[in-house]
């Protein structure tokens, strides 16, 4: 147990999440043959993704040390894996409705591909974020995603992103104080 | 009467009607919270007398609590954790076309609750914390099940998904240093984990983030609010006298879970919308914007801002993160809070509360003429403009937490699950719930196990302890039998709770 938890415990969180996509993946295949779970494929992979959380949190905590003083009835392991004892009887008690087909089937969660792209540019804005700072990658943010979202009044455009940027400088800069990155190329080339 | 000639002066008057619309705005800004606010304007009163300076953060925090109702009703975010069950049926009754008459009765209901509580307090103030000075870490504990039962019962399809999620809620608010042995837990090589996850950026994640992106899936939907007019906001006599018993009990939910460090107006309202729903002759109609689930929301989570105060000042133990604050406050301003300030300071402890009555009033004021023709012209923004300002804005409210661009991370990471979650039907009010008690709860079992060497029948043995264990497996099993009876068709099936958790259902 204390190996696994020491394997599991090491790793990055990028790897945490090669992890459980390779856990997910492997959910899908086996419930493949299941026809009557098909409607609940969603669900059921949400299930299969907390039971691997559960069981990640339970065997890293063999990795914990013990603290010297034994007097203690606790340690910093008993909570979480209590935790995970709840977890995994609900879990299981979760997929009987599906098996017998009284539970609710998953729903269409409207337009994916577009909370995709307007997800994929919130990401970018986040990584430019580091280089050109708040003011400037907000107003591209709001000009990318009015987009996505199908605005397409020139106006709105330029007059929204723009204002956007000057309100929120004084906004948050001058009026509350709160310091809101300007970016390394900027702070660069302020000196 | 004592402690009222230092709030009835111009000047303090004008603190303090500023404070709380100050609090309003941060309170109705998805992304802004009460505690920034407080936080943010805490060195703003060091210049104050000491009874003045706390006056004006109770008012930002009355603005602040009240606030959250405001994007709670109509763009169902909740400002505020414990406007979350204020969404419940403030929004439905909003996308019926009565965003008015939601309003308006949220807001009386906050201003009743808050006046209730503070009545009370005023008066019982002394005695009542004598009572909560006997819980220790097993009723602790044991409050937490309770809450998180009774959430995990009220919001979502199932009970076993809203258990699942609280659950879920426990496990990552163990991220983070242990806070007896100080070992680092799951953080997995990433910095922003190692204090554990941050609460507001998890909230801003869980509600805000997701809600944006669940709503950027439909913006094509006719039903958008954001054109509707506001409709009448006159309050009907015979409604709200109809609603008088729910307003009291929910009161006194607000104020008895008030005084409980650890519980404040979060659990408050959900025990409240409970046995509003419980006591209703029509609880099926809870969740499709009944009036009687928006006045036991919001009454008791106001209720709570007055008992919050109790362990804050006579214990010195905050209720909330916002009465943390405010005990900062006041151990800044040299006051030492604990069962003698009662004695010592009994001044300013009533021209706190005298503050805290006017600031209700203020609220109320405010909120009925200028934040509602704000948000009357709020509610004309189109969503395209509407859902990317409220990203922005979360987006700064969240690196504003810490300075720290990894919350940011953490956050969508947080935006992520809520929106896999939210669209395979588990609720994500218990686990946020399970994010804030988590904390307390491990605390509180550790320590109860400490004490007891390991022994766990002082749960079940101590009176205060049995009696919240019988409370969670009664609300438990009366809400599986509900459940069953609607499964067998001999009660009708209620709607769906909340927009946010179940709308495409």
């Amino acid at each position: 147990m204390a190996e696994i938890g020491r394997f599991f415990a090491g790793q990055n969180l990028l790897m945490q999440l090669l992890f459980l996509g390779i856990v997910l993946a492997s959910g899908w295949v086996v419930l493949r043959p299941f026809k009557k779970l098909h409607p609940y494929t969603g669900q059921v992979l949400v299930l299969v993704g907390i039971l691997w959380i559960g069981i990640l949190f339970y065997f890293v905590t063999f990795s914990f040390r013990v603290p010297r003083f034994t007097s203690v009835a606790t340690t910093g392991a008993t909570v979480p894996r209590f935790w995970f004892y709840v977890l995994l009887p609900i879990i299981l008690l979760a997929f009987i409705p599906m098996w017998k087909g009284h539970e609710v089937p998953d729903q269409k969660s409207g337009n994916v591909w577009r909370v995709g792209v307007v997800f994929g540019i919130l990401l970018l804005s986040l990584v430019s974020f580091r280089f050109i700072g708040y003011y400037i990658s907000s107003a591209l943010f709001l000009v990318a995603v009015m987009w996505v979202l199908e605005s397409r009044s020139k106006i709105e455009l330029i007059a929204i992103p723009l204002g956007w940027m000057i309100f929120s400088y004084f906004f948050f800069a001058r009026l509350l104080y709160v310091r809101l990155p300007v970016g390394a190329l900027f702070a660069g080339l302020l000196g | 009467m004592l402690g009222a000639e230092i709030i009835f002066q111009g000047p303090v008057l004008l603190l303090l009607l500023l404070g709380t619309f100050l609090g309003l705005i941060f309170g109705a800004i998805p992304g802004l919270t009460a505690t920034l606010a407080l936080i943010l304007l805490l060195p703003v009163t060091f210049g104050m007398e000491p009874a003045v300076g706390m006056a004006v953060l109770g008012a930002l925090y009355i603005g602040g609590v009240s606030g959250g109702k405001i994007p709670a009703i109509l763009l169902n975010m909740p400002g505020t954790p414990s406007s979350i069950a204020t969404t419940f049926d403030g929004y439905p009754l909003c996308q019926q076309g009565y965003p008015g008459k939601a309003l308006t009765y949220a807001i009386a209901s906050s201003f009743t609750g808050g006046l209730i509580s503070l009545m009370a307090l005023i008066i019982l103030a002394p005695f009542l914390s004598i009572v909560t000075l006997r819980f220790q870490s097993y009723e602790y504990f044991l409050l937490g099940v309770f809450g998180l039962t009774v959430v995990s019962s009220t919001t979502g399809k199932s009970v076993i998904y809203g258990l699942i999620s609280a659950t879920l809620g426990l496990m990552i608010a163990t991220i983070g240093g242990d806070p007896l042995s100080g070992v680092t837990r799951f953080s997995f090589g990433f910095r922003a984990l190692r204090g554990g996850v941050e609460l507001l950026v998890a909230m801003i994640g869980l509600f805000v983030m997701t809600e944006v992106f669940a709503q950027t899936a439909d913006v094509d939907k006719k039903y958008s609010f954001f054109s509707a007019k506001l409709d009448s906001m006159k309050l009907e006599v015979k409604v709200l006298l109809g609603q008088a018993k729910n307003a009291i009990r929910s009161s006194l939910i607000g104020l008895g879970l008030g005084m409980l460090p650890g519980a404040g107006g979060t659990i408050a309202s959900f025990i409240a919308y409970d046995q509003a729903k419980k006591a209703s002759k029509h609880p099926e109609k809870f969740g499709t914007g009944v009036i009687d689930g928006i006045v036991a929301a919001e009454t008791s989570n106001n209720a709570v801002s007055g008992g919050a105060y109790i362990p804050t000042i006579t214990l010195g133990i905050p209720g909330n993160t916002v009465t943390a604050v405010i005990l900062a406050g006041l151990i800044t301003h040299g006051i030492s809070p604990g069962p003698s300030l009662f004695r010592n300071e009994v001044q300013l402890v009533y021209a706190i509360f005298i503050g805290l009555f006017v600031s209700n009033i203020f609220m109320f004021i405010l909120q009925h003429t200028v934040m509602i023709r704000f948000f009357k012209w709020a509610l004309r923004i189109p969503k395209t403009i509407l859902l990317p300002l409220i990203v922005l804005m979360s987006i700064a409210g969240t690196y504003n937490i810490r300075y720290s661009v990894n919350d940011l991370w953490v956050m969508v990471v947080f935006t992520g699950l809520g929106y896999l979650l939210l669209n395979t039907g588990f609720p994500l009010t218990p686990m946020i719930l399970g994010l804030i008690l988590g904390p307390i709860m491990e605390r509180s079992l550790r320590t109860a196990m400490m004490a007891s060497g390991g022994n766990v029948m002082p749960f079940l043995t101590r009176p205060f302890s049995l009696g919240l264990v019988l409370l969670t497996v009664v609300s438990l099993a009366l809400t599986v039998l509900f459940k069953r009876l609607e499964q067998k068709g001999k009660l009708i099936p209620p709607v769906p709770l909340s927009g946010t958790e179940e709308s495409e259902v």
